[in-house]
Protein backbone atom coordinates (compact mmCIF):
# COMPACT_ATOMS: atom_id res chain seq x y z
CA UNK A 1 0.00 0.00 0.00
CA UNK A 2 1.50 2.86 -1.05
CA UNK A 3 -1.43 5.75 -1.68
CA UNK A 4 -1.77 8.98 -0.40
CA UNK A 5 -2.64 10.96 2.01
CA UNK A 6 -1.83 8.52 5.06
CA UNK A 7 -4.61 8.20 6.88
CA UNK A 8 -6.90 6.77 4.03
CA UNK A 9 -3.78 4.44 3.00
CA UNK A 10 -3.51 3.33 6.89
CA UNK A 11 -7.52 2.73 6.53
CA UNK A 12 -7.84 0.35 4.27
CA UNK A 13 -4.54 -1.49 4.85
CA UNK A 14 -6.28 -2.06 8.39
CA UNK A 15 -9.66 -3.13 6.63
CA UNK A 16 -7.84 -5.72 4.79
CA UNK A 17 -5.62 -7.24 7.95
CA UNK A 18 -8.93 -7.33 9.35
CA UNK A 19 -10.95 -8.91 6.58
CA UNK A 20 -8.33 -10.96 5.12
CA UNK A 21 -6.43 -11.75 7.71
CA UNK A 22 -4.16 -14.16 5.40
CA UNK A 23 -3.01 -11.57 3.66
CA UNK A 24 0.20 -9.50 4.79
CA UNK A 25 -0.26 -5.82 4.22
CA UNK A 26 2.61 -3.34 4.20
CA UNK A 27 2.46 0.56 3.93
CA UNK A 28 5.43 2.31 2.50
CA UNK A 29 5.47 6.17 1.57
CA UNK A 30 5.02 6.74 -1.92
CA UNK A 31 8.70 7.99 -2.53
CA UNK A 32 9.68 4.78 -1.24
CA UNK A 33 7.51 2.41 -3.53
CA UNK A 34 10.29 1.61 -6.42
CA UNK A 35 12.79 0.79 -3.42
CA UNK A 36 10.22 -1.68 -1.58
CA UNK A 37 9.16 -3.58 -4.95
CA UNK A 38 12.74 -5.77 -5.31
CA UNK A 39 12.70 -6.03 -1.59
CA UNK A 40 9.23 -6.94 -0.61
CA UNK A 41 8.32 -8.64 -4.06
CA UNK A 42 4.35 -7.69 -3.73
CA UNK A 43 1.83 -9.81 -5.54
CA UNK A 44 -0.57 -6.48 -5.48
CA UNK A 45 0.26 -2.72 -5.23
CA UNK A 46 -1.81 0.06 -4.33
CA UNK A 47 -0.73 3.25 -5.46
CA UNK A 48 -1.32 7.31 -6.60
CA UNK A 49 0.76 6.60 -9.63
CA UNK A 50 1.77 3.79 -10.99
CA UNK A 51 5.43 3.62 -12.23
CA UNK A 52 7.37 1.58 -15.20
CA UNK A 53 8.48 -0.40 -12.21
CA UNK A 54 5.12 -1.09 -10.82
CA UNK A 55 3.27 -1.60 -14.12
CA UNK A 56 6.36 -4.14 -15.69
CA UNK A 57 6.99 -6.13 -11.78
CA UNK A 58 3.93 -6.34 -10.13
CA UNK A 59 1.21 -8.79 -11.08
CA UNK A 60 -1.42 -6.95 -9.92
CA UNK A 61 -1.56 -3.00 -9.46
CA UNK A 62 -4.77 -0.35 -8.73
CA UNK A 63 -3.42 2.88 -9.42
CA UNK A 64 -5.82 4.65 -7.37
CA UNK A 65 -7.41 7.98 -8.14
CA UNK A 66 -4.29 9.98 -10.04
CA UNK A 67 -4.08 13.29 -9.08
CA UNK A 68 -7.09 12.88 -7.26
CA UNK A 69 -9.26 11.55 -10.22
CA UNK A 70 -12.65 9.89 -9.33
CA UNK A 71 -11.39 7.20 -11.72
CA UNK A 72 -8.82 4.36 -11.01
CA UNK A 73 -7.05 1.97 -13.16
CA UNK A 74 -6.75 -1.75 -11.87
CA UNK A 75 -4.42 -4.37 -14.06
CA UNK A 76 -4.72 -7.53 -12.78
CA UNK A 77 -2.04 -9.77 -14.76
CA UNK A 78 -2.15 -7.47 -17.56
CA UNK A 79 -5.63 -7.47 -17.83
CA UNK A 80 -6.61 -3.62 -17.36
CA UNK A 81 -9.66 -1.62 -16.85
CA UNK A 82 -10.71 1.96 -15.44
CA UNK A 83 -13.05 2.01 -12.28
CA UNK A 84 -14.53 4.83 -12.34
CA UNK A 85 -15.56 6.27 -7.92
CA UNK A 86 -14.01 2.40 -6.61
CA UNK A 87 -15.46 1.72 -3.87
CA UNK A 88 -13.69 -0.55 -0.64
CA UNK A 89 -15.47 -3.68 -1.95
CA UNK A 90 -13.85 -3.33 -5.58
CA UNK A 91 -10.30 -3.42 -3.78
CA UNK A 92 -11.51 -6.01 -1.17
CA UNK A 93 -12.42 -7.94 -4.75
CA UNK A 94 -8.76 -7.38 -6.23
CA UNK A 95 -7.08 -8.36 -3.02
CA UNK A 96 -8.95 -11.89 -3.38
CA UNK A 97 -8.46 -11.94 -7.31
CA UNK A 98 -4.82 -11.45 -6.70
CA UNK A 99 -4.82 -14.15 -3.81
CA UNK A 100 -6.87 -16.92 -5.82
CA UNK A 101 -6.45 -16.39 -10.00
CA UNK B 1 -42.60 22.49 3.97
CA UNK B 2 -40.62 25.44 4.41
CA UNK B 3 -39.94 27.71 7.42
CA UNK B 4 -38.92 30.91 8.79
CA UNK B 5 -35.84 31.44 11.00
CA UNK B 6 -37.27 31.47 14.17
CA UNK B 7 -39.16 28.41 13.74
CA UNK B 8 -36.22 26.84 12.01
CA UNK B 9 -33.70 27.57 15.57
CA UNK B 10 -37.15 26.39 17.53
CA UNK B 11 -36.98 22.71 14.98
CA UNK B 12 -32.68 22.62 15.92
CA UNK B 13 -33.73 23.21 19.42
CA UNK B 14 -35.97 20.99 19.68
CA UNK B 15 -33.99 18.37 17.89
CA UNK B 16 -30.95 18.72 19.67
CA UNK B 17 -32.82 18.38 22.96
CA UNK B 18 -33.69 15.17 21.86
CA UNK B 19 -30.21 14.58 20.64
CA UNK B 20 -28.99 14.96 23.84
CA UNK B 21 -29.65 11.11 25.09
CA UNK B 22 -28.77 9.51 22.28
CA UNK B 23 -25.26 7.51 21.44
CA UNK B 24 -22.44 9.57 19.88
CA UNK B 25 -22.80 10.02 15.76
CA UNK B 26 -20.47 10.60 13.24
CA UNK B 27 -20.35 11.87 9.90
CA UNK B 28 -18.13 11.46 7.31
CA UNK B 29 -18.20 13.22 4.17
CA UNK B 30 -14.76 13.65 2.76
CA UNK B 31 -14.09 12.94 -0.79
CA UNK B 32 -13.50 9.88 -3.06
CA UNK B 33 -15.69 6.82 -1.62
CA UNK B 34 -13.22 4.03 -1.10
CA UNK B 35 -11.55 6.70 1.42
CA UNK B 36 -14.08 7.45 3.11
CA UNK B 37 -15.80 3.99 3.12
CA UNK B 38 -12.48 2.52 4.75
CA UNK B 39 -11.85 5.06 7.38
CA UNK B 40 -15.68 4.82 8.23
CA UNK B 41 -14.99 0.87 8.59
CA UNK B 42 -12.17 0.92 10.75
CA UNK B 43 -13.82 3.55 13.37
CA UNK B 44 -17.14 1.33 13.35
CA UNK B 45 -14.65 -1.13 14.32
CA UNK B 46 -12.74 0.30 16.84
CA UNK B 47 -16.01 2.82 17.96
CA UNK B 48 -19.02 0.18 18.06
CA UNK B 49 -21.21 2.47 20.38
CA UNK B 50 -20.84 5.10 18.11
CA UNK B 51 -22.76 5.55 15.29
CA UNK B 52 -21.05 6.24 11.73
CA UNK B 53 -22.63 7.81 8.83
CA UNK B 54 -21.32 8.48 5.19
CA UNK B 55 -22.57 10.69 2.97
CA UNK B 56 -21.66 12.91 -0.32
CA UNK B 57 -19.65 16.01 0.20
CA UNK B 58 -22.93 17.42 -1.70
CA UNK B 59 -25.00 16.46 0.83
CA UNK B 60 -22.93 17.21 3.65
CA UNK B 61 -24.71 20.18 5.16
CA UNK B 62 -28.61 18.82 4.39
CA UNK B 63 -26.80 15.52 6.58
CA UNK B 64 -25.76 17.60 8.76
CA UNK B 65 -28.70 19.75 9.66
CA UNK B 66 -30.87 16.26 9.54
CA UNK B 67 -28.12 14.24 11.66
CA UNK B 68 -27.24 16.19 14.17
CA UNK B 69 -23.78 14.89 14.49
CA UNK B 70 -21.43 15.52 17.19
CA UNK B 71 -18.61 15.07 14.95
CA UNK B 72 -17.63 15.87 11.01
CA UNK B 73 -15.03 14.72 9.34
CA UNK B 74 -14.61 15.91 5.71
CA UNK B 75 -12.50 17.43 3.18
CA UNK B 76 -14.00 21.04 2.66
CA UNK B 77 -15.85 22.79 5.87
CA UNK B 78 -18.93 24.53 5.15
CA UNK B 79 -20.42 27.63 7.31
CA UNK B 80 -23.37 25.39 8.57
CA UNK B 81 -20.93 22.81 9.53
CA UNK B 82 -19.42 25.09 12.08
CA UNK B 83 -22.03 26.65 13.03
CA UNK B 84 -24.00 23.46 13.87
CA UNK B 85 -21.49 20.88 14.93
CA UNK B 86 -19.07 21.49 18.20
CA UNK B 87 -16.19 19.30 16.66
CA UNK B 88 -15.00 18.37 12.99
CA UNK B 89 -11.95 17.37 11.12
CA UNK B 90 -10.86 19.45 7.84
CA UNK B 91 -9.30 16.53 6.20
CA UNK B 92 -6.85 17.24 3.60
CA UNK B 93 -8.24 20.17 2.28
CA UNK B 94 -7.81 21.06 -1.23
CA UNK B 95 -5.58 17.64 -1.32
CA UNK B 96 -3.12 19.83 0.95
CA UNK B 97 -0.97 17.99 3.72
CA UNK B 98 -2.73 19.83 6.67
CA UNK B 99 -5.67 19.14 7.93
CA UNK B 100 -7.71 21.28 10.55
CA UNK B 101 -9.19 19.88 13.91
CA UNK B 102 -11.86 21.68 15.90
CA UNK B 103 -13.06 20.39 19.30
CA UNK B 104 -15.92 22.45 21.13
CA UNK B 105 -14.11 25.30 19.43
CA UNK B 106 -10.51 24.67 19.85
CA UNK B 107 -8.79 24.94 17.06
CA UNK B 108 -5.75 23.25 15.97
CA UNK B 109 -3.84 22.39 12.97
CA UNK B 110 -2.60 18.57 12.25
CA UNK B 111 0.49 18.21 9.74
CA UNK B 112 0.44 14.88 8.06
CA UNK B 113 -2.76 12.97 9.52
CA UNK B 114 -2.51 9.68 10.57
CA UNK B 115 -4.98 7.31 10.98
CA UNK B 116 -4.15 6.97 14.84
CA UNK B 117 -4.98 11.14 14.98
CA UNK B 118 -8.40 10.46 13.67
CA UNK B 119 -9.37 8.01 15.95
CA UNK B 120 -7.82 9.62 18.88
CA UNK B 121 -10.02 12.45 17.87
CA UNK B 122 -13.19 10.08 17.89
CA UNK B 123 -12.03 8.88 21.45
CA UNK B 124 -12.07 12.20 22.82
CA UNK B 125 -15.63 12.91 22.06
CA UNK B 126 -17.07 13.71 25.25
CA UNK B 127 -20.98 13.42 26.42
CA UNK B 128 -20.71 16.62 27.61
CA UNK B 129 -20.16 17.68 23.53
CA UNK B 130 -23.62 16.59 22.45
CA UNK B 131 -25.57 19.16 21.15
Amino acid sequence: MANEPRAYRESIAEVIRELRPGVEVTTVEPERLEDSIPRLTPDMVVCNQATGVVREGVPVWVELYPDYASWSVVSVRGSRSTLDEIELPDILSIVDRTADP
Amino acid sequence: MRCGPAASMILLMERSETNRSRGKRVLLAMELRSYRQALAAVLRHLFPDVSFFEVDPADLDRETALLLPDLVMCSKITNLVEGLVPNWVELYPDHGFRSIVSLRGVRSTLDGAQLSDLVSVVDRLDPAASL
